[in-house]
Parts: structure tokens; C-alpha cells; sequence
């Protein structure tokens, strides 16, 4: 009778021990969609963090990529089960804000990453984790604009994403600087293609038939660099340009090893979906947070792309 | 001869169609009517051509199929994820009659809902849509498969005779189609059906048996317009297709492929499909917006049901 008493007693102080440290925070992970490859190392990276540092992270990402109408609806359903804190990457950085600033009515706290969000209050936002992305489109585009000798005209397309989405236009800005910078720089044509693959290599197509005379494809992320690539190819032309991504994906840096684009700008999205949940406990825990936590930036070149791909795949 | 010219009035007014547009375009940007870009409206529209094929059968039968879209993403996914570099060209064949043979039983089961269960054709096909795209995002699981063989490549993105490989593939289908429609005792049931369902029947046609053919060859053509579309962008995506069955249902309209069934020459599809693809390509070229295109396609879809009609009434 006493060894069950002990036994019992013992189990007991197990379990609220364990009840006691298993009081984690809890997150939800509101990224673009949850089937790009992109996405999913931002979303790997987020649980393991929150695995290691006690956050629990569930993620309610839109089935249909660039679908805002679910993100909205994703922040509401997370306000609804008075979650500990919400991030997410909005598609539409001004559509999503209302349903920021309900979120931050109920006292719970937004983080973004990766894309911005135009809010009214800037105070709504607890922090942003994220690439620069006016400064990486300069950069990217000043150095591919130094692959060419002086004084060649450079005949310029820019594949354009979704200017919905503040990563584009900050992109496309940083772009346009270092074209201003630049004599040299002809900006033929530019489409936006929505970040996708397929999009890119058709309207690729049509810009290879009106324009004979292409010496550079600056894409704005991997995906659609790499489905111009397969249009260029397509048409035979693939000496003619040179191409390059953004995002350091790995089908970039691969692409990038393989001489398919000459560089790519390294959003770090591992350490985008790290950073931001790492945020959320020191925020939680009562710590002081920037307004701007930066990851990624570099260029990703033939030189050092392999050391990029090495860090992602583990 | 006039009389010739009369039987064949409808298909000439949308060639003339075509010759317009074309006469247009090449005014305002020159560099449209270089083969090679006419080569690349074709290719393009190769695509679409496909899709409009097997969607035009299902009209004929006074019916419609939402679901190619989604067949078309988990044909990609499928031989994406289990095909790749590393496959004997004996596996990778078997794979794809395989697959081929899992997007008829997709069509199938869409002629099963609308022949047997009697379901409306829109919302079986939606259904089925649905099904189809959820499980191509299950196994997707969030990876990119983009590692293929030259072999598979030249099945989209090569030349034969000069000639890109899609085209190929899409005249080849078209034409066997065609041939079945025009020649062939099922072509003449599915009009029959098509034209008057309870006349058919009466007559001894099997109904049921014919609406499950045409659902499953539309599943068919969807399958190898999958293969064709996966090889082209040599990587395979749940998302894609979401706007296909759309183009398709429009090229197969302008085309002149009547939505109350029994009437119209999968032929005219092509013409459909040229008409969509130049408005598009020649959008593009002209620099308008891509957001601009969508709107405009959508104009010039009503804009043909409304002609296609009043020749209709002319007729009678």
C-alpha cells in the first residue's frame, strides 16, 4: 500500500513537472504558401528553432501561392485561438493590415518576416526579420552590371514578381538605383511573372522574339531566373545573356554551380524562419528587440555558391 | 462552289479572324511575323490546343471538364517525383503509360458522376478538380523536382523536322481526334448524344457508355498535355493548370464548339487556341501589362459566344 502511495506520488510530480515545462509559447507561421520549396526551409527552420528554444510553431500557410484572401483569414483563425504571437510574410503588404491591427487589438503581438507589411502604426509591428531588399537588388544588380566590360550598352529585362508585395517594389528600387548609376544601362522591357517558373519562361519567350539583342536577365528570385533560363535555351540564345535570381535558394545556388545564372542574392530563409522565432521568445520573455533584424544579403556568386548550398542543405 | 463556300462559312469567317489579328500584330511590332515567333505562338498554343481537344469531346457531349487543370498538376507531380535521372528509358515509359492511365481513370470517374450518378457536369468535374489538386500538394511535400533526362526534355522542349516537339504532339492528337469524331462510328454517337439525348437513346445509342468515352479521352488528352507541359518546363508543380481549363473552354468556344453539345469541328479548335495565344503573345510584345491580358482575354471570349450565336440564328 505505501510503495503504490510512493509510486502515485512519484508519477504525480512527474507529470506536473513535466506540465510545468511543457508551458511553451505558442506561434503561429503564416508564410506565402505551403508548397514551394522556398518557403518550406523557412518553415523547416522556424519548428526546429522553436523545438530547441520552447516556442511551439504551427504553421496555417495558403495552399494556392500569393493568395492573400487565406493570409487574412489565416491571421484571423490565429486570433481566434489566442495564440502567443503571429509571423508572418504577408502577400499583400497592405491588404494584410487590417488584419494586423486586429490581431494587435487583442494584445497579440505580429512579427514579419522576409516581406514587410505598410502598416499605419508602425508601433504594430514588433519586428521585421528580413534581407534588405532594395539594398540586395542594388547590390545583385551592380554586380552583374560589372560582368560587362565599359562602355558595351547593357540591354536590360527585369522579370518583375508581384507588385502587391513590398519585397518587389523594394527589389525593383534598388534595382532602378543602380541603373541610374550606370550609363551603360538599357532597360528594354519588364513583365511581372508572379514569381513563378512557368510564367517567366512563356513571357521569356515573347521577349526573345521582340527584342534580338538581350545582354541581361535579372529576374527577381530563383524560380523565374531559372524558367528564363529554360526559354533562352529553348531559343538557342543562351550565350547571347546573362541571367540572374534572387532568394539563394537551393535550385538557385545549384543553378548557379551549374552556370545556368550568374548569381542569385542570399535571403538566407533558413535563418529568415530562425531569426523570427528566436524574436518571438525574446519578446515574449520581456526582452528588447530592434526594428530590424537583418539576415541574408550577400551575393551569391560561382565562387562561393557552393558554401551557401552547403549551409542549407544539411 | 457556293454552296461549299456556305457549308464552310463558319470555319472561314474564324480563319479570316485569325488573318486579321495576324495582319495587325505584324503592323505594329515587325518582329511578330519571324518564324520563329510564329513557331513560338504555335508552340505556345500547343498547350492549350491539347487540353481544348479533349475538353471539346466533353462539350459535344453537351457537358464540360473543370478538372484538367488539376490533372495536368498531378500527372506532373506524379512523374516528377518518380521519374526522374536515374530511371531506364524502359521504366520511365511504363511510368508514363502508367500515369497516362491513372489521368483516363481521372476522366473516367468524372463520365462515371455524370453518366451514372447523373451529377451536373460542372460540379462533378469540380469535384473531381478538387480531389486531383489536393492529392498532386500531398505529394508534393513542398520539394522541387526538376532533375530529368534529355530524353524527357525533348519530349516538350525539342525540334523535329524544325519543328517544336509540343507542336507535334498537339497536331498528332488533334488529328486522331478529329479522324475519331468525323469518322468513326463512336465520333457520330457523341454528336448524336451531344445533339439530342433522348433521341439518341431512343435510337439505341448506349449514352451512359458514350459520355464515360468522352470524359475519359478528355482525362487522356489532359495526361499527355501533363507530360508534354512538365517536360517544356522541366520541372513538375502542384500549381499549375489552375487557369488551363479555362483557356481550354474558351479556345474550344471561339473555336466554335457549341456549350449545348452536338454542335461544332474540333478543328475549329485550333483556331480557338491561335486566337488566345495571339492576343496574349501579341500583348506582350505590344508591352501591355500582364494584368492587362487577363481582363482583355476575357473580352474577346464573350465577344465570340455573342457572333457565334447570332450565326447560329442565321442558320436556322
Amino acid at each position: 500500500m505505501k510503495k503504490l502511495l510512493a509510486v502515485l506520488v512519484v508519477a504525480m510530480l512527474v507529470v506536473v513537472s513535466a506540465a510545468a515545462v511543457a508551458e511553451e509559447y505558442e506561434v503561429t507561421l503564416i508564410l506565402k504558401d505551403n508548397t514551394s520549396a522556398g518557403w518550406r526551409y523557412l518553415a523547416a527552420a522556424a519548428i526546429a528553432t522553436g523545438e530547441e528554444i520552447g516556442v511551439k510553431v504551427t504553421e496555417n500557410s495558403p495552399l494556392e501561392t500569393q493568395n492573400a484572401d487565406e493570409q487574412y483569414n489565416a491571421v484571423l483563425d490565429a486570433i481566434e485561438k489566442e495564440v502567443d504571437a503571429i509571423c508572418i510574410a504577408p502577400v499583400d503588404s497592405a491588404g494584410i493590415v487590417p488584419a494586423i491591427e486586429k490581431a494587435v487589438e487583442a494584445g497579440i503581438p505580429v512579427f514579419t518576416t522576409n516581406t514587410r507589411a505598410f502598416v499605419n502604426n508602425p508601433e504594430d509591428i514588433v519586428t521585421f526579420v528580413g534581407v534588405g531588399n532594395e539594398q540586395g537588388g542594388y547590390d545583385i544588380a551592380k554586380y552583374m552590371f560589372g560582368l560587362f566590360p565599359e562602355g558595351q550598352e547593357i540591354n536590360l529585362i527585369i522579370m518583375d514578381g508581384n507588385r502587391a508585395g513590398q519585397t518587389t517594389l523594394d527589389r525593383i528600387a534598388g534595382i532602378e538605383r543602380a541603373i541610374a548609376e550606370d550609363s551603360r544601362v538599357k532597360l528594354l522591357d519588364s513583365q511581372e511573372a508572379k514569381f513563378s517558373r512557368a510564367q517567366a519562361q512563356e513571357t521569356m519567350e515573347s521577349f526573345l522574339v521582340k527584342y534580338s539583342d538581350i545582354d541581361l536577365v535579372i529576374a527577381l528570385n530563383d524560380e523565374m531566373a531559372i524558367g528564363c533560363y529554360n526559354a533562352i535555351v529553348a531559343a538557342g540564345r543562351v550565350d547571347e545573356m546573362l541571367i540572374s535570381g534572387f532568394d539563394g535558394a537551393p535550385e538557385g545556388l545549384q543553378a548557379v554551380l551549374d552556370g545556368q545564372i550568374s548569381a542569385t542574392l542570399n535571403q538566407s530563409l533558413p535563418g529568415q524562419g530562425s531569426e523570427v522565432i528566436k524574436a518571438v521568445k525574446t519578446y515574449l520573455d520581456g526582452g528588447e528587440l530592434e526594428d530590424w533584424i537583418r539576415v541574408g544579403g550577400e551575393v551569391c556568386t560561382p565562387e562561393n555558391a557552393a558554401e551557401f548550398l552547403g549551409r542549407l542543405v544539411k | 462552289m457556293k454552296q461549299a463556300f456556305k457549308a464552310h462559312a463558319d470555319a472561314l469567317s474564324r480563319l479570316a479572324a485569325v488573318a486579321l489579328i495576324f495582319a495587325i500584330l505584324i503592323l505594329i511590332s515587325p518582329s511578330f511575323g519571324t518564324i520563329t515567333n510564329i513557331l513560338n505562338v504555335l508552340r505556345i498554343s500547343s498547350l492549350t490546343l491539347m487540353i481544348a481537344t479533349g475538353i471539346a469531346m466533353c462539350m459535344l457531349v453537351g457537358g464540360i471538364d473543370l478538372s484538367v487543370g488539376a490533372t495536368i498538376a498531378l500527372t506532373s507531380i506524379l512523374f516528377g517525383r518518380y521519374f526522374q535521372i536515374g530511371h531506364s528509358a524502359l521504366e520511365m515509359v511504363m511510368g508514363m503509360a502508367g500515369i497516362l492511365a491513372l489521368s483516363a481513370a481521372i476522366g473516367a470517374s468524372n463520365g462515371l458522376c455524370v453518366a451514372y450518378l447523373k451529377l451536373p457536369p460542372f460540379l462533378a468535374t469540380y469535384g473531381v478538380q478538387q480531389i486531383a489538386r489536393g492529392l498532386a500538394y500531398l505529394l508534393t511535400e513542398g520539394l522541387v523536382y526538376s532533375n530529368f533526362t534529355e530524353e524527357f526534355k525533348f519530349i516538350g522542349g525539342g525540334y523535329a523536322l524544325g519543328v517544336p516537339t509540343p507542336i507535334l504532339f498537339a497536331a498528332a492528337l488533334l488529328i486522331a481526334i478529329g479522324l475519331m469524331l468525323n469518322k468513326t462510328t463512336l465520333g457520330r454517337r457523341i454528336y448524336a448524344v451531344g445533339s439530342n439525348r433522348e433521341a439518341a437513346r431512343y435510337s439505341g445509342i448506349n449514352v451512359k457508355g458514350t459520355l464515360l468515352t468522352a470524359y475519359t479521352l478528355s482525362g487522356l488528352t489532359a495526361g499527355i498535355a501533363g507530360i508534354v507541359y512538365t517536360s517544356r518546363l522541366n520541372c513538375a508543380e502542384p500549381t499549375i493548370g489552375a487557369e488551363f481549363a479555362q483557356q481550354a473552354i474558351a479556345a474550344a468556344a471561339i473555336g466554335g464548339i457549341s456549350f449545348k453539345g452536338g454542335h461544332g469541328n474540333v478543328f475549329g479548335v485550333i483556331i480557338g487556341a491561335v486566337i488566345l495565344t495571339l492576343i496574349t503573345n501579341g500583348m506582350t510584345l505590344l508591352g501591355i501589362d500582364s494584368n492587362w491580358q487577363v481582363g482583355v482575354t476575357g473580352v474577346i471570349i464573350i465577344l465570340s459566344v455573342l457572333i457565334d450565336r447570332n450565326t447560329a440564328k442565321k442558320k436556322v
